[in-house]
């Protein structure tokens, strides 16, 4: 490793120790105790989020493993739940993208695209240079992997521990942080319109397919906006 | 449920989380930074993200949806006003939210 590709690795990890990681840990906190509650052992909840990080999917494995489900409804379901990751890949890796780097190297990286780490690069890729870009985002998704691998292991054993209305108030960080990331960046006409469509389109979708309601919303506000402005 | 059951069942929840973003990095190939797939893509990536954020507040599944959808949505517009008088600090309003909601959460729910 170079010394370039060393100091922007560690900028990234330095990073998700600030709020993306603190925000993310408080919601993997909150899935350990729920994993806790579910029938896992600490074993499988530690595994689980080491292998699969994505926490909507391993909440829905968890309820699907609660009311006895069978392993092809666990595969249908967080698949489902998880495909919201496929365009965010599409959208993170032309942006990190360098065209000396092995294809490999992305199929690794791919590993740690998740929310937190896709809003955080795609509001400040214009900040870091291109030929850096891999290696913070390798350090941020890194790191705010691993945080919340060890954020899922403490919640596991400190589940009942902590006062209800506080551990609710620890569950809502992770989303309004999101919110907050995804306002302050909202400074082009085609993200400002997907955005309000989508908090439109979303609850009243949710009446009629709760299931597919989000990514319903969302493909459905970003076809229009795309129409209206780009095209 | 047996414990080799809930490991299978890891493992499956793994390959299907994977298998998303494997077929992202696979089709990003077709996509360049200034190119309108990729603003097509940032429109539907930034609209799912929208509507998740959307469906926690208004929708929540686990803990929260015990909380009151008033406290969550006033709790959420208090947050942006503060986000917009602090020149968009995120981590200042981030906190000023949750410790917002949790007084409202514990005084009123």
């Amino acid at each position: 490793m170079n010394k370039t590709f060393d100091n922007h690795f560690k900028k990234g990890c330095r990073t998700a120790l600030g709020i993306p990681g603190i925000s993310l840990a408080a919601s993997f906190f909150a899935l350990g105790a729920l994993f806790k509650n579910s029938g896992l052992n600490a074993m499988q909840s530690f595994l689980s989020t080491l292998i699969g990080f994505a926490l909507p999917g391993q909440l829905v494995m968890a309820e699907t493993l609660i009311v006895n489900g069978t392993l092809l409804n666990i595969l249908i379901a967080v698949f489902l739940t998880n495909a919201r990751l496929y365009p965010m890949t599409v959208n993170l890796v032309p942006v990190i993208r360098q065209n000396n780097r092995p294809r490999w190297h992305y199929y690794f990286l791919a590993h740690f695209i998740a929310v937190t780490s896709w809003v955080y690069m795609l509001s400040n890729y214009n900040k870091i240079n291109k030929e850096n870009r891999f290696s913070f985002f390798l350090g941020l998704g890194v790191t705010l992997w691993v945080l919340s691998t060890i954020a899922t292991v403490i919640g596991f054993y400190t589940a009942g521990i902590i006062s209800k209305k506080v551990f609710v108030a620890i569950i809502f960080l992770n989303p309004i942080y999101f919110m907050c990331m995804i306002v302050s960046v909202l400074n082009k006409l085609h993200i400002i319109l997907t955005v309000f469509l989508s908090i439109i389109l979303a609850p009243i979708l949710f009446l009629v397919t709760p299931d597919w309601s989000v990514l319903l919303a969302g493909v459905i506000s970003g076809i229009i906006s795309y129409f209206f402005f780009i095209r | 449920m047996s414990d080799t059951y809930i490991y299978i069942a890891i493992i499956i929840t793994a390959i299907a989380t994977y298998l998303p973003r494997f077929l992202g990095v696979f089709s990003s190939d077709f996509v360049n930074e200034d190119g309108k797939l990729f603003k097509f893509v940032s429109c539907v990536s930034y609209g799912i993200l929208a509507a998740l954020i959307a469906r926690i507040f208004i929708h929540p599944v686990g803990a929260l949806e015990q909380t009151s959808t008033m406290i969550r949505l006033i709790a959420a517009g208090l947050t942006i006003v503060m986000l917009f008088l602090t020149k968009k600090n995120v981590l200042f309003s981030s906190l000023f939210g949750v410790i917002l909601f949790g007084i409202l959460n514990l005084y009123f729910n």
